[in-house]
């Protein structure tokens, strides 16, 4: 039998939603929308778009909100697909928006288990899309597909328990027919992964132990046993590299965070990025930017591949400003070091050394009594993305300028329980303060700094407009890209924890950026 | 549907005392705590609990020979999804066995506008050009309307582009299998939806 009621509408025909890998691929050539975490697999975070711009941005307005049913921070990054936005949200729920009126198309909800083991909340930072299926991963460590058009569960699969501090938190990555997944718990003592399922079925095809285990090359960095509870996350999406058709992720903290006794040694693959094979997970090179982590630098952060001139020659880099202070650009087809240089101040290391490791100073490292060092465990900058602006040629990062006094303490694994062996206090000597600092991509120069009464915990985008939009604390604000000067500032009355985004729907462009509870999306009339 | 041992949305007792206490949002679950004292709830959890121990009634029917009609002659997938994969125009039926009884299955079968499925009101409208359009209503507020097509697309309107919206109340997009189907292969059908029930297997939900 055939459904009753069909469609009589030619002229009106939705188009059906449909994102194969191509698509995602060539997502230059639909400005419009925004197809995965970072809107293309670069992770610039640029948009084309320009109907909003230095000229008009001063006239950006509300154009409508969403508001999320559970109080918890709101820290997604939206996809849109041909008029239709996907927004994970806290709680374990995605709901299906249509973007010209701001309703509810549909909603997914999963249940929780009551006793998650979490450091940071019930958060989830977005989905991905592959063909007509959304995933997601759920706080209790499940890979969820659900059908585009519905909302209707398609499969379910657990990566890792829950019980024994795994979680999940990042937005997956669609590579080709796999989707690619990491985790979260690095305060758990947990052994992090990252992982390939294939996008039909949910059978995972991989997975890459981001700890370098028993016959591993790096092995050896992890003295004893410490390898087994040595955590090392994957909860930040990467991105991918079609010319060389690799996976770039960032890895976590080893484990425990401010202890590092009875962990001797680099702690591989621990706050590194990893070059992997899409098809088989199989590492092609890593670089490590904090090896022997004892301040909690994950370096999860979502790098950015650029091809910059650097002394005449056109190189094709991956920059990240990473929480330890410095920024890095790499070859990203070999993963060595270019150029690299503190962003905020920072006085852990006298420097990098012609490989780009850093050069650790003479006791800088947590004590028990408590050591002053600048940055914070929060570090330079955070999970938030930075932008890079093809227009600019600059990079763009939302820095922290923050001190912590840190301790060190016991360390007793038990599964499921926290795994910290310290922490951190405030500093009071000095006011913390943040700034978006715009850098050279070659080198990491600084070139213009718009500064910030506080340190902010939100991401930037960057637009083919010639703006930058960002937020600090409450307010959400656009900076002219060449100079840094404040063009436009919305209060959104409730502090800012997430990446903004741009998107076309009939033809006009919106900004979008959750804030507190809301989903805020702004238009020019 | 609560005789079962594993509740979708009550895993433990205490999501169930939530459930009783605040409702379900977003279905036609109450909030409990207006009517009954919290002794009261936490005697309700108890019984429903004790529910999920009784042995399921045995289900007439060949389920096998079921499943074939609801891939051939019934023609089911057309319209429903299993796991996501079948038709969008009506709803999902992964956990049908679940959460309807078996008497409220044969019922759909052969009365499918008995009892109407929520969100699937059957919407028609006509836009200001005299193009006319018919689904499933998503959502709608004073301003505007979105409905979904068989095929699984969404459309969206401001209600000044429409000149009619004319809802079908007490209409179903779903034939009666009252006489395309046997007697026997009613049983069977039934007997198939009736099995699938995920938590019971298995299987991940």
């Amino acid at each position: 039998m055939k459904p009753i009621f069909l469609i009589l509408w030619p002229g009106l025909l939705a188009a059906q939603i449909n994102v194969p890998f191509e698509r995602i691929l060539k997502a230059a050539e639909e400005p419009g929308n925004w197809l995965t975490y970072s809107r293309d697999y670069t992770g610039q975070r640029y948009s084309p778009l320009d109907q909003i711009n230095a000229g008009n941005v001063a006239r950006l307005h509300i154009a409508w909100m969403y508001q999320v049913r559970e109080l918890d921070a709101f820290e997604v990054s939206p996809i849109v697909v041909d008029g239709t936005m996907f927004v994970s949200e806290p709680g374990n729920a995605v709901s299906a928006l249509d973007t010209r009126t701001g309703r509810i198309l549909w909603r997914y909800e999963r249940t929780a288990p009551a006793d998650l083991r979490l450091c940071c909340g019930k958060v989830n930072r977005g989905v991905a899309i592959l063909g007509d299926t959304i995933y997601v991963g759920s706080i209790d460590a499940h890979l969820v597909a659900l059908d585009a058009r519905t909302g209707v569960l398609r499969w379910d699969v657990a990566m890792a328990d829950y019980k024994k501090g795994y979680s999940s938190t990042g937005a997956p990555l669609a590579v080709h027919d796999k989707i690619v997944m990491g985790m979260a718990g690095g305060e758990f003592g947990v052994s992090g992964f990252i992982d390939g399922y294939d996008a039909k079925t949910g059978k995972r095809v991989w997975r890459f132990n981001t700890i370098a285990g028993e016959g591993d090359p790096g092995h050896e960095t992890w003295s004893g046993d410490s390898w087994k509870t040595g955590s090392v996350t994957s909860w930040v999406t990467g991105v991918y590299d079609a010319e060389t058709d690799s996976i770039l992720w960032g890895t976590g903290n080893p484990g425990p965070d401010w202890n590092g006794d009875s962990r001797q040694g680099d702690n591989l693959y621990s706050d590194s990025l990893i070059a992997l094979d899409p098809a088989t997970g199989a590492r092609k090179w890593h670089f490590q930017y904090t090896p022997h982590d004892v301040n909690d630098w994950d370096s999860t952060q979502t790098p950015i591949l650029a091809d910059v001139n650097v002394d005449g020659k056109t190189r094709k880099i991956v920059a990240l400003a990473n929480r330890n202070g410095f920024y890095f650009a790499l070859d990203r087809t070999t993963g060595k070091f270019i150029a690299g240089r503190p962003f905020v101040k920072q006085t852990w290391a006298s420097g990098l050394d012609e490989s780009g490791r850093p050069i650790r100073l003479p006791d800088a490292a947590p004590t028990e009594e408590g050591k002053l060092m600048w940055p914070s465990l929060g570090g330079g900058s955070n999970w938030y993305s930075s932008t890079f602006s093809p227009r600019t040629g600059l990079y763009y990062v939302n820095a922290k300028e923050m001190a912590a006094i840190f301790h060190k303490g016991a360390a007793e694994y038990r599964e499921g329980s926290p795994f910290n062996g310290g922490g951190q206090r405030d500093y009071k000597g000095e006011e913390p303060y943040g700034a978006v600092r715009a850098l050279e991509t070659a080198t990491g120069k600084l070139r213009w700094e718009y500064k910030l009464h506080s340190p902010s915990h939100a991401g930037l985008m960057s637009t083919g407009g010639g703006l930058v939009f960002g937020s600090n604390a409450t307010t959400f604000f656009a900076l002219d890209e060449a100079k840094g000067s404040l063009l436009w500032r919305f209060e959104a009355g409730s502090v800012i924890d997430a990446n903004p985004i741009t998107f076309l729907s009939e033809g006009k462009q919106y900004i979008a950026i959750p804030a507190g509870h809301a989903l805020l999306v702004f238009s020019v009339d | 549907m609560l005789t079962r041992p594993k509740l979708r949305r009550a895993p433990d007792d205490v999501a169930l005392v939530k459930i009783l206490t605040d409702g379900i949002r977003g279905t036609e679950m109450p909030a409990g705590l207006d009517t009954m004292s919290e002794e009261e709830i936490r005697q309700t959890a108890a019984y429903v609990r004790s529910l999920g121990k009784i042995d399921p009634r045995p289900v007439p029917g060949n389920p096998e020979a079921g499943a074939a009609l609801y891939r051939g002659k019934g023609n089911c997938a057309a319209c429903h999804s299993l796991r996501g994969e079948g038709g969008v125009a009506g709803p999902d039926l992964t956990d049908i066995g679940e959460r309807r009884s078996v008497d409220y299955i044969r019922e759909s079968l052969v009365n499918p506008e008995a009892e109407l499925p929520e969100n699937y009101l059957l919407v028609s409208v006509t836009k200001n050009d005299g193009r006319s359009l018919k689904g499933v209503r998503l959502n709608e507020d004073s301003f505007s309307i979105q409905i979904r097509d068989s095929e699984g697309r969404s459309y969206s309107f401001w209600k000044t582009e429409l000149t009619t919206i004319e809802k079908q109340r007490g209409k179903s997009g779903m034939p009666s299998y009252k006489s395309s189907l046997a007697p026997l292969e009613l049983t069977d059908l039934v007997a198939y939806l009736a099995s699938l029930k995920p938590s019971a297997t298995g299987d991940t939900k």
